[in-house]
């Protein structure tokens, strides 16, 4: 995806036509869809939902590019709709005091990641492993959990951690070195 | 510590797979969303210059 500027300063925003702008989107669906989607399903624990909110996170980002407001760098942008849609996810859940269910379904329907395997025990031996990586993202507090995903699972460098959390790279690097300790003690 | 990172990530990547299905749906939806808006936009285009 190429540097891209809705609006460049002192330039009009006009220089970028609207197919531009949906090529502009589409490439950013096909290289980063796949890391979002990811990030979604540990955090939300449901196929469902993930494919919703990654759904509704490109949806935002056209919404926002047609306005013709900036972007400097899409991928943060796109973590960061996507981080702002989980947290409003479950805010819903626990108005309607179902986030319970929602946790229940995701059991329920964690038998859909399932793709290539007909092997029973290959099966269970997947979802042991699935249980496994949220309870290690769950042993973490809340506020390592994101950085953890985002740095070790999606391998993002932390200045752009940073911009998706909207704090200093010095920060994302201090609670990276804090999780790490809190992980060597189940790794141990 | 490194390989419990390591392997985390790996674990986590092949089991949270965002299938070429999946994929597929979604761009579709997306892409309905993006001509809609594009039409719309040509029409209030054409309208204005009118």
């Amino acid at each position: 995806v190429p540097h891209y500027k809705c609006a460049p300063k002192g330039g009009t925003h006009m220089n970028v036509n609207i197919k531009q702008k949906k090529r502009y989107l589409l490439d950013a669906y096909e290289k980063y869809s796949e890391q979002i989607y990811r990030y979604c399903i540990i955090r939300v624990r449901s196929k469902e939902y993930a494919e919703e909110i990654l759904q509704e996170t490109f949806f935002k980002t056209w919404k926002y590019i047609l306005s013709d407001k900036e972007i400097n760098d899409i991928r943060p942008f796109l973590f960061k709709i996507c981080k702002n849609l989980i947290i409003d996810h479950y805010r819903k859940m626990a108005t309607k005091n179902k986030r319970e269910e929602c946790l229940e379904d995701a059991v329920k329907k964690r038998s859909n990641i399932s793709y290539l395997s007909f092997d029973q025990k290959k099966e269970m031996e997947k979802e042991k492993t699935i249980e496994e990586i949220h309870k290690i993202i769950s042993f973490l507090p809340p506020s390592y959990r994101d950085i953890v995903i985002l740095r070790y699972i999606e391998e993002i460098p932390p200045r752009e951690i940073a911009q998706i959390l909207n704090t200093s790279a010095k920060n994302i690097s201090a609670k990276l070195n804090r999780a790490k300790k809190k992980l060597k003690q189940l790794s141990t | 510590m490194e390989n419990f990172l390591q392997n985390l990530k790996k674990a986590a990547k092949r089991h949270f797979v965002f299938s070429a299905k999946q994929k597929n749906r979604i761009r579709k939806k997306l892409n309905e969303r993006l001509k809609h808006d594009i039409d719309s936009e040509k029409i209030e285009d054409t309208s204005s210059k009118k």
